[in-house]
């Protein structure tokens, strides 16, 4: 069942290819995600009764942190399907080629996202990781604007020679495994495996290497630089995949390696991780304050949840249990967000904040659905952020970092302060005389409606299953 | 062969690659610096050829060959069929900063480099106590030379170059998965294709492939 995942959305992308009328790539792309979802669960249960699926040893695989991440990726393939059907239809303006020329470059960017934590090879899910990158390139300049060609320019540029620092790392991991357990298969479960017998100096220079390769595409400061470019001039729904599950996608690869870097004797990975994490939070908080433009504002938002999962996982095996909460939380809630940007930017057809007014007004459902999305990110009661973001204050405190956790919070306040200021602006007051209320297509609607049910659901509930991942997860994070 | 004459030639294809890494840094013209990256990657190949020889390796033989294939031939071949013009232009590359400082940078990162692998190459095969500090100094100056160039091309081959930078050390670091190196140096000519449709894109576009000209996605310019 777990080989079909990522072939499903493969099937959809070469249906997307035959000339006829794009309602078949819609169709196609929707079920695809669809029959996905129905094998993230399957996976998610089958993971939480025996702890792992192995369909094709050595090769094909998924435990907890696998099942976690696949679930989150299919969940957001639906809701990004769902929402391109009205949305890409309006931004393609008739143009059925470019419409249907979307579908076959979003169907295989979901395909690059599904081979990452399934592929059981690391030096295979570097690859896997190359191609979230190289497939997302035209879907970030999808709309051919200037600024979407900068922003694809430094998107692909950066995030390549990230991965490519990475790769070095990945191959010094792989000769300390030959080192230590000749012909032993390169898989992750061999690294962490032989990890206490590898050279320390070789795992800190590989430590380095894949943490700065890698934090370049999960968004980290100082190398973020790319990532509210990308992720604020892709259409709507990209921007949902790239902030909600593609950087956290690339985190993977950094936690999958965590119980590597924890043997290293004598060196502070995890004050490497709370240093690069909390440098991300600050910085995000304060471009927080004065950005202009609001799908900007929800990408430095993404940064800043980066940097608080980071420093979460840096508190250790209590801290990884709310990171990776955070990790399915914001996840489902930035999604949402974009999906309500996207809807005033249909409305108001422009994405800068001053434009923007009396939304509440202009269109009800939009500025609820964004008033929603901007508390839930906040990370307010009663929305599954704030949930997460308090353990993970918990864990800190519990692990001993008050200072760390005093500051975090500190950044955190500001961020919210940010967000809240700027999307205040736009939902309240009176709209601009010229505006008019433009009808929002349907599949907008209900996929908004559907990202807002668990961003609410789990901030009250946390279902059974999540619990046993996530309890899962974290063990293996911080073994 | 002897083992030891194979090790010295080993010994000195680092040292011309590393050579290759200072001329481009030098170099202002796209197709001098297009010229540089093909030798960069026969040096590479040489290098993945001798470690095949010497240790009788079938894997590291069909990188060496792919290697000549996909960067010595098909990713140059489709720069040049593809963006031709800006290969034919006589015009300097613009950088950010001055030569001789960049030089001194480079010096600066070779013995970053050399220091940082210097505990790890003590206790490796000889053939890793070359490669991965010429690798890694590789890896910083191109990432470097990345950071400085302007224009959208002389960016590319940066990046190509530090490609070359991190298989030349991984080609003695893995010497056992061959598999995903192969799958890699098909990688480059996937990402080649990508950047040539985007660089294509831009110049049709805005009318320049000068990056630093595209510089609406600012705080202060999305006002």
């Amino acid at each position: 069942m777990l080989v079909l995942l990522p072939l499903l959305p493969l099937v959809a992308a070469l249906v997307s290819l035959i000339p006829a009328k794009p309602v078949f790539a819609r169709v196609a792309t929707l079920v695809a995600a669809l029959a996905a979802l129905a094998i993230a669960l399957w996976t998610a249960q089958q993971v939480g009764m025996s702890g792992n699926v192995t369909p094709l040893r050595q090769w094909i695989g998924a435990d907890a942190l696998s099942a976690l991440l696949i679930l989150l990726q299919a969940v957001l393939a639906v809701t990004a399907a769902l929402y391109s059907w009205g949305y890409i239809a309006r931004e393609a303006e008739g143009d059925e080629t470019r419409e249907r020329r979307y579908y076959f470059d979003l169907n295989l960017f979901v395909t690059s996202l599904f081979l990452v934590p399934i592929l059981l090879q690391p030096a295979l899910t570097w690859v896997a990781v190359e191609l979230t990158t190289l497939l997302s390139v035209f879907l970030v300049s999808f709309n051919r604007t200037a600024e979407g060609l900068e922003a694809a320019w430094k998107y692909a540029i950066l995030t390549i020679m990230g991965a490519t620092v990475a790769v070095l790392g990945i191959l010094l991991l792989l000769h300390a495994l030959q080192g230590v357990s000749p012909g032993a298969p390169e898989t992750w479960a061999s690294l962490t495996g032989t990890a206490a017998r590898m050279s320390p100096d070789l795992l800190r220079l590989a430590f380095v290497l894949v943490l700065v390769g890698f934090g370049t595409k999960v968004g980290l400061f100082p190398l973020h630089t790319w990532l509210p470019d990308a992720h604020s001039q892709a259409p709507s729904p990209v921007c949902a995949l790239l902030s909600g599950v593609e950087v956290s996608t690339v985190l993977y690869v950094i936690l999958r390696l965590m119980p590597v870097w924890n043997v290293i004797p004598h060196f502070p990975v995890h004050d490497w991780l709370i240093a690069f994490g909390l440098m991300s939070v600050g910085a995000a908080a304060f471009l927080l304050l004065q950005v202009h433009d609001f799908k900007r504002m929800l990408a430095y938002s993404t940064v800043e949840h980066m940097g608080i999962i980071v420093t979460a996982i840096g508190f250790g095996q209590a801290g990884s249990y709310a990171g990776l909460y955070q990790i399915v939380t914001h996840g489902l809630a930035k999604s949402l967000a974009f999906y309500a940007a996207g809807a005033v930017l249909l409305i108001y057809r422009t994405r800068n904040i001053a434009d923007v007014r009396g939304l509440l007004r202009t269109s009800p459902f939009s500025g609820a659905a964004l008033l929603a999305a901007a508390l839930a990110i906040a990370g307010v009661p009663p929305f599954a952020v704030f949930l997460s973001e308090f353990s993970i204050f918990r864990s800190g405190l519990l692990a001993g970092y008050g200072w760390i956790v005093a500051l975090l919070a500190l950044f955190i306040a500001i961020a919210f302060i940010g967000v809240m200021l700027q999307v205040g602006r736009m939902v309240f007051g009176e709209a601009p005389a010229e505006q008019t209320h433009r009808r929002l297509p349907a599949s907008v609607v209900g996929a908004i409606s559907l990202s807002l049910l668990p961003v609410l659901v789990l901030g009250l509930y946390t279902p059974p299953l999540l619990h046993r991942l996530l309890t899962l997860a974290s063990l293996a994070v911080s073994r | 062969m002897q083992i030891s004459l194979v090790y010295g030639l080993n010994a000195l294809s680092a040292a011309l690659f590393l050579m290759t890494v200072f001329l481009f840094l030098a170099s202002r013209q796209t197709a001098a610096s297009l010229s540089l990256f093909v030798r960069q990657a026969l040096l590479l190949s040489a290098s993945a050829l001798l470690q095949a020889y010497a240790l009788h390796s079938l894997d590291l033989l069909l990188v060496a060959v792919i290697t000549i294939v996909a960067k010595a031939f098909i990713i140059p071949w489709m720069l040049r069929r593809s963006l031709g013009a800006s290969f034919q232009s006589r015009r300097e590359v613009e950088l950010a900063v001055s030569v001789p400082t960049s030089l001194m940078i480079a010096i600066g990162a070779s013995l970053v480099a050399y220091f940082v692998s210097q505990p790890l190459a003590e206790r490796m095969p000889s053939f890793v106590a070359v490669n991965l500090p010429v690798g890694l100094a590789g890896l910083l100056i191109s990432v470097y030379a990345l950071a400085v160039r302007r224009e959208a091309l002389p960016q590319f081959l940066s990046l190509l170059m530090l490609d070359n930078a991190a298989f030349f050390a991984g080609i003695a670091i893995a010497t056992t998965s061959a598999l995903w190196e192969i799958v890699a140096a098909l990688e480059g000519i996937v990402v080649t294709i990508i950047v040539v449709l985007l660089t294509r894109t831009i110049s049709e576009r805005i009318g320049t492939t000068h990056v630093s000209r595209l510089s609406g996605l600012r705080e202060e310019g999305s006002r």
